[in-house]
This record gives structure tokens, C-alpha cells and sequence, in this order.
């Protein structure tokens, strides 16, 4: 399930859920390809005002972390990130850590 | 100098060199009369790097929107120097062994990890506004080759090295210092040199683990050194460390990155990785 956005809304990396076609029936964009903010003027060009992308929410990838999960994994990550998170783009770090982690568990708990 | 080390260094002088492919390409390159034609000629005579830079090209790495199905496209759309860095990064994967497995290291793994290095380097360039990210993919891959030639060339002191490092809560680099007498940052640099890389490439394999060049911040040895860190993080392959390194904190005055740059590219990175290591055979 995809979620609708404008052309100027688009971010580098989100990625296309259907194939973009021109009246013609070419394919302008194909379906799962990575948008880039460029690909904004291209597309107005050809008279495209709204995209359809993938929708990260609605993603496999994302998953919900219980307190459980959620506890399991700051132990885990207390073994192998042995500082404490300050500038933001260490917390940022960490929590990409955390995600990849959770994601992990759940995924392996739901299989 | 202890008999490890020679030993290392001279594996390092015998050790393969470039493909002739690419020493014909850089020819042609350094060649002002050269046509896009004349570089597709050259490449067109390895097949078998025809074939892969064409899927990398295709893939979602490069984001483009047309079908690249031919060299002269892929030069035209890449560029000359980033057509080259496909071909050294397909013959270097080439080059090593990919059977040297121990208990804490294996080279697919390793590979894997590397990639996502790559990845996420061009990624940081690019976030840090670098106008020409040709370089960083190719050296994000390589940074840790002195880690494989270690386990090619001298696979007990290897191993022990990784036990020490595993025991003792250390980075692979002191653990190497220590059992070695030297570390894979070093050898790397050394098969740059061999390899004649480009200088900042070289620098980059050097000091990827402070992001630091003569003690200053440098753009590509800085996203590297991220990368590194953030690779770790996502857990992509192995790198044959254990824990997840804290960032340098002075890299960041020099990457000046957006807030989220690295958070809101979790999917997008993802994304390349397994496309990557699907073209690349990993």
C-alpha cells in the first residue's frame, strides 16, 4: 500500500511504488525504482504533478518493538556499543543499531 | 623487522596487479582525444566486467531512471572515472581468496560488510555535499583490504590476532599492533601503492578508523570512517570486530551533515545493500 505525495515532496531514496508511463504507454520510471529529489523537475515536465511511493510505515521492515524486544536489545547493545550516545548523530547511530537489531528479533520470533 | 612483517611485505610486492583493462582504460583517459568510444572499446575486451558493471549500473545504487544496457551508456551516464573504479572494485573482489574462514572471520562475510561500506560512503559524500562522489563507493569497498590480505597471507597470526582482540575487548588494529607488529590499515595502504591508487583513496585506507589525514579531518577518509561505523550498526556482513566504534567527534565539522541523514536512510541503504551484494555475486 503506497501513500500519494507531490512531486516537490519528494525526498532522495523514497522509492516508487507503481511504474510511471507516459500517454503513450512508456515507461517513464519503472515501479520500485529509488527517487531522488531531481527526478521532481523531470517528472513535472512530463505534465506528472503526484506519485505514488512506498509507504515506510506500512513497511515489513518496520516492525512494532514491545518492552520486551525493547529491553532485550539495549542489554545486547550494552556488549558491543561500550559508549554513551551524545552528539546527535551518535544517537542516531545507536539507533539505527537498536532498529536493525529489534527488527531482527521480531522478524525471527514471527517466522 | 620481525620475519612476519617481511614476509608480509613481500607478498605484498609479488601480489597481482591491476587487470590490463584497466591500465588501457586509464590510458585512454589520460588522453584528450579519447572518445567515449574508444574507453568503451577498451572495457568491451573483458567481457565478464561488461556484464557486471552493466547490473551495478542497472541496480539501485546509481538511481538512474533510463535502462543502461550497453558500455558507451554507462560511461555517458556514470562517468569515465566511476566506469573505472567498477572495474577495480570487480577485480579486487576477484583477487582474494574467498575460502580463508575461520572461527571470527570469513571473507564472504567481510565482502558483504565492505559493500555496505561502499554504499553508505557515497551516501555520507553525497549528504556532505562532495559535488564528485566517484571515489567514495570504491574506497568505502577496499578500506579493509589489508584485513583479507592478513587472512590470505599470514592466516595464524590472523586468527590469533582476532582471539586477542575478541578476549581482550580490543580493536583489531591494537590486537594487530600487538601480535603482528603492524595492522591492516598499513598493508592497505601499501597494495594502494602497489595498485597506484589515487592518493586520497590511499590516504582513506590509511585513516579510515579516525577519519583524519595528518590530524585534520578530511571529506573522504571522514565518510569512510562513518560508514564504517554505521555498517557496524547495521550489521551487514562481518567485519571481523566485535563491538560498534564511536565515531570520531571531529568528523562531523567537516561532513556538516543534515539532522536524520543517517537515521532517515535506514530503508534507502538497506535497499542498495541487498541489490549490491545480489550484482556483485556475494
Amino acid at each position: 500500500m503506497g501513500k500519494t505525495i507531490l512531486c516537490e515532496d519528494i525526498t532522495d531514496g523514497m522509492i516508487l511504488e507503481h511504474p510511471i508511463l507516459n500517454k503513450f504507454g512508456q515507461t517513464i520510471l519503472p515501479g520500485n525504482a529509488s527517487l531522488q529529489t531531481k527526478h521532481a523537475g523531470l517528472l513535472k515536465t512530463w505534465g506528472v504533478r503526484t506519485v505514488v511511493v512506498k509507504d515506510e510505515t506500512q513497511n515489513e521492515t518496520s516492525v512494532e518493538v514491545n518492552e520486551e524486544v525493547r529491553l532485550l536489545v539495549l542489554e545486547q547493545l550494552r556488549h558491543i556499543v561500550l559508549w554513551k550516545p551524545e552528539h546527535e548523530f551518535e544517537h542516531e547511530l545507536f539507533q539505527m543499531a537498536f532498529r536493525t537489531r529489534a527488527r531482527a528479533i521480531v522478524l525471527s520470533t514471527k517466522r | 623487522m620481525n620475519t612476519v612483517i617481511q614476509h608480509i611485505t613481500k607478498n605484498i610486492r609479488e601480489f597481482k596487479t591491476l587487470p590490463t583493462v584497466y591500465t588501457r582504460l586509464t590510458e585512454v583517459m589520460a588522453d584528450s582525444r579519447s572518445t567515449i568510444q574508444d574507453a568503451a572499446d577498451v572495457i568491451s575486451s573483458d567481457q565478464a566486467a561488461v556484464t557486471k558493471i552493466l547490473n551495478v549500473a542497472n541496480s539501485p545504487l546509481y538511481g538512474l531512471s533510463a535502462r543502461v544496457d550497453n558500455v558507451n551508456k554507462a560511461i555517458f551516464l556514470l562517468g569515465f572515472n566511476e566506469v573505472k573504479n567498477l572495474i577495480i572494485a570487480i577485480s579486487i573482489l576477484d583477487m582474494f581468496d574467498r575460502k580463508n574462514v575461520n572461527t571470527y572471520f570469513n571473507p564472504v562475510e567481510f565482502w558483504k560488510f565492505s559493500i555496505g561500506v561502499g554504499i553508505i560512503s557515497r551516501h555520507i559524500g553525497k549528504e556532505a555535499g562532495v559535488a564528485n562522489v566517484d571515489n567514495f563507493f570504491l574506497t568505502g569497498i577496499i578500506h579493509g583490504i589489508g584485513k583479507l590480505f592478513l587472512a590470505q597471507h599470514a592466516p595464524t597470526e590472523f586468527l590469533k590476532t582476532l582471539e586477542f582482540a575478541y578476549d581482550n575487548e580490543l580493536s583489531l588494529r591494537e590486537a594487530e599492533r600487538k601480535i603482528i607488529g603492524t595492522n591492516h590499515t598499513i598493508i592497505g595502504e601499501l597494495l594502494a601503492e602497489h595498485w597506484k591508487l589515487p592518493v586520497p583513496m590511499k590516504n582513506a585506507i590509511r585513516n579510515y578508523p579516525t577519519g583524519m589525514v595528518n590530524q585534520v579531518p578530511e571529506v573522504l577518509a571522514a565518510s569512510v570512517h562513518v560508514a564504517y561505523c554505521v555498517t557496524q550498526a547495521m550489521e551487514f556482513g562481518n567485519s571481523g570486530e566485535r563491538i560498534i566504534e564511536k565515531p570520531n567527534p571531529l568528523v562531523w565539522q567537516i561532513l556538516k551533515l543534515r539532522t536524520g541523514a543517517l537515521r532517515d536512510s535506514f530503508e534507502d541503504i538497506t535497499a542498495k545493500y541487498e541489490q549490491a551484494i545480489s550484482v556483485f555475486s556475494l
